[in-house]
């Protein structure tokens, strides 16, 4: 279960999420937030609720990334510690610009 | 090693994946894993199932899932038998570096990411894929 909650202000886009990013739920949250890319040049992507990702969930983080890549910035809020250790080792934490809580 | 193993049959299909994850997340949580451990085995699962899933059949086919604790107790051990094509998951390499996001391919990091938070993952070939995942058990006096 996820739940996806959008802040548009200006050319920034914030994206709460809040539940679990995996299988079941990636799909539907990369076509949520690449539909609503448009204009945007900062990303923020808010893990503050986030209590679990997978490796499909990381892809969508990869994908978003790339889709932001040339025109503006990601970055990856409030992680907690067990999501953080999943990007850690998953090797993506160099390319991904990630905050922990 | 003998195992203290419940099993459950399933199709190779998405369908049932929230089962199978349950199944072993409850299993987990039976042997004594602490609740971080059960979500790296939930991960873990979830890596392992899906990739079942998403290639061992052209279509789908069947899958047997067990999990439990070894008789010993000191781990907890789960596994996954398909009658797919032959494939080693503990054969497959890390996901290379990139020099840039754009240049970064993920293929594999599902299956890397299982072997990384499991402490012991053995396949065989045996009629069919068997991949056996181990967890040690910690004593509760090691837990922080």
């Amino acid at each position: 279960m996820i739940n996806i909650d959008t802040i548009k202000e200006g050319s920034e886009l914030t994206v709460k999420l809040e539940g679990d990013l995996d299988r079941t739920t990636a799909a539907s949250t990369e076509e949520r937030v690449l539909s609503e890319l448009a204009g945007v040049e900062q990303l923020i992507i808010d893990f503050d609720k986030l209590a679990y990702i997978s490796s499909a969930g990381l892809r969508v983080l990869v994908k978003l990334c790339k889709q932001m890549e040339g025109h503006g910035t990601m970055a990856v809020i409030n992680a907690d510690k067990s999501v953080a250790d999943i990007i850690s080792l998953s090797g993506l934490k160099d390319y991904l610009n990630v905050k922990e809580k | 090693m003998r195992y203290i193993t419940d099993s459950i049959d399933v199709r190779a299909d998405d369908s049932v994946f929230d089962d199978v994850i349950e199944f072993i997340v409850e299993r987990a949580a039976r042997a004594g894993l602490s609740n971080e451990e059960q979500k790296q085995m939930r991960l873990a699962a979830e890596e392992l199932f899906g990739n079942i899933i998403d290639h061992a059949y052209e279509d789908t086919g069947d899958v047997t899932v067990s999990a439990g604790q070894d008789d010993a107790g000191t781990a907890f051990v789960m596994s996954f038998c398909d009658h797919g094509v032959p494939f080693d998951p503990t054969a497959v390499s890390a996901p290379k570096a990139a020099e840039s996001i754009k240049d970064l391919k993920v293929g594999g990091l599902g299956i890397f990411l299982a072997g990384e938070l499991t402490d012991e993952m053995t396949y065989r070939y045996d009629g069919g894929n068997i991949l056996t995942a181990v967890k040690y058990i910690k004593r509760q006096e090691n837990r922080s």
